[in-house]
This record gives C-alpha cells, structure tokens and sequence, in this order.
C-alpha cells in the first residue's frame, strides 16, 4: 500500500472535474463551466464562497475542454 | 532573499515549506494538520491547502479550524526579466468554529486580477448591525455579505491575528513564533502584490 504524501498530491484531470461537478452543483446550482465564465466575467454573486473550487479549477489548464465552449 | 523567491518550479516546495514551518510553530494542531501542495495538468500552477482540501479545512489548536487556499503559478517579473518566480493568483483564508463550511467568523480574500466590482482585497466579518445602516441592508443583504477593502494581508499577519486576538494556543512560545513571523512578513511585503480597488 503506498505511504499518503502529505507533502504533496497529484490530481488528475478526471478528479478535478469530479470534485467540480459535485461541488458547484451542490453549492451554486450551476456547472462548473457556469462558475468558472461568471468568475471571469465578473458575475459571481460571492467568488470567496467558492474560492476552494476556483482554486481547483485552476489547476486545469485554460483550454481545457471544460471551459471551452463546443 | 527567501528560497520561495528564487523562481523556478523548485519555488513550489520552498515556500510549502515556509508555510509548514509557521503554521508549526503558531496555531496549526500538529497531530492532525499538514500543509500540502496541490497539483494538477499544468506544471507551474498549483495550490497550497490542508491536506484533505477542499472537503477539509486544517484543524487549530483550541478546536478551531482554517479554511485556505493559495492558488500560485510561475511568472514573469519585472525585476528580474526572463525569469519566472512565483505569484498568488488568489488566496483565501476562512476561520471556522468546527469542521464545518458555514462555521465562519471571518474571511480574508484576494484576487490578483480584478474580478466584477469587488475590491481586490477584502475583508468579510460574520456579525450583525445593532441597528440598520443604508439602503443594501434593508434589502436582505446581511453585513456578512460586505466586503471591507484592504491591503494585502500576508500570511504571517493572519497567524499573527489567530494567535493574538483570538488567542488561539501556539505550539511554541511567543518568543519563538513572533521573530519567525516578522522575518516573513519582511520578505513578502519586500516583493507583494498590492491591488488597487476598483471602481468600473
């Protein structure tokens, strides 16, 4: 069994977007993408509410598929 | 110069490093808290936050709790071009009462990039009017809810508040922790961002 780091730890793109999902769902009602356009635009109602979800959501790269529009 | 500020991806550790170190010595519960980088898709990007974050905050001594993140990436600067060195995007600092998101008393939050009409820096204080100030209150806003303006706010400073004001038990002696403290707040008020409010 591998020893927990607790130092650091990885995630991987699918855990971000898990946690993501789950959580902006569960707290904003919205999608993640939703969250993430209303922070840049500057229309989230309270981005210190969400700020640990914003944080995870830099952890991914700007043109990820999540935040690019299709 | 302090490691954290050498640049380079080697910047990441170095000042998780600093962090674990202060947190140590001041109010973090050492049994149970550790301070942990988290990393993702992108290289220079990462967060610093308690191990177990985002569902956990890092449990204090006295039974308090700090909700925080530190969102860093590697970039430019002008005071040393060509090489990159580390910036916060955003932090966020929350006590909390229990193990519980809506435990908060207050909450210290920056955003490097302006974002809506907000200052950049801000302070929130849970607490409530003894009677009703302007017309925003009167309209279901709470004073929870506003957002008071300040500079930036480093994190020895709100080590420094927990440990003195709350009077959260340290782990070491003031005489230990307080130097230590004061060294960092020398060296990140030397290189700090510091926001202007925004008035669009």
């Amino acid at each position: 069994m591998r020893a927990l780091d607790t130092t650091l730890r990885v995630w991987s793109r699918d855990e971000i977007v898990d946690v993501l999902e789950k959580e902006t769902w569960r707290r904003l009602e919205m999608a993640p993408q939703q969250m993430v356009d209303a922070y840049r635009d500057g229309s989230l109602e309270d981005p210190g509410d969400v700020s640990d979800l914003i944080a995870l959501a830099f952890l991914l790269s700007d043109d990820d598929p999540l935040f690019v529009a299709p | 110069m302090a490691r954290y500020q050498a640049g380079g991806l080697a910047s990441f550790e170095a000042y998780r490093e600093l962090l674990s170190l202060i947190f140590s010595l001041t109010v973090m519960r050492i049994s149970q808290g550790h301070i942990q980088r988290q990393h993702g898709v992108e290289d220079e990007r990462e967060t610093i936050a308690p191990l177990g974050w985002p569902a956990k905050p890092l449990p204090l001594n006295g039974d308090t709790y700090l909700r925080f993140g530190i969102a860093l990436y590697l970039g430019e600067t002008q005071k040393a071009p060509g090489k990159r060195v580390l910036k916060i995007a955003n932090e966020s600092f929350a006590l909390l009462l229990a193990d519980d998101e809506d435990s908060w008393v207050f909450r210290y939050e920056y955003e490097r990039e302006p974002t809506g009409r907000h200052p950049r820096a801000h302070f929130h204080v849970r607490a409530e009017l003894l009677k009703p100030v302007g017309s925003a209150l009167h309209k279901g806003r709470t004073l929870e809810g506003v957002r008071f303006p300040t500079g930036r706010v480093s994190v020895p400073a709100i080590l420094n508040l927990l440990a003195e004001e709350f009077e959260i038990p340290t782990n070491e002696a003031r005489e230990t922790w307080r130097p230590a403290l004061m060294q960092v707040e020398s060296d990140f008020q030397e290189i700090a961002h510091q926001p202007t409010s925004e008035f669009p």
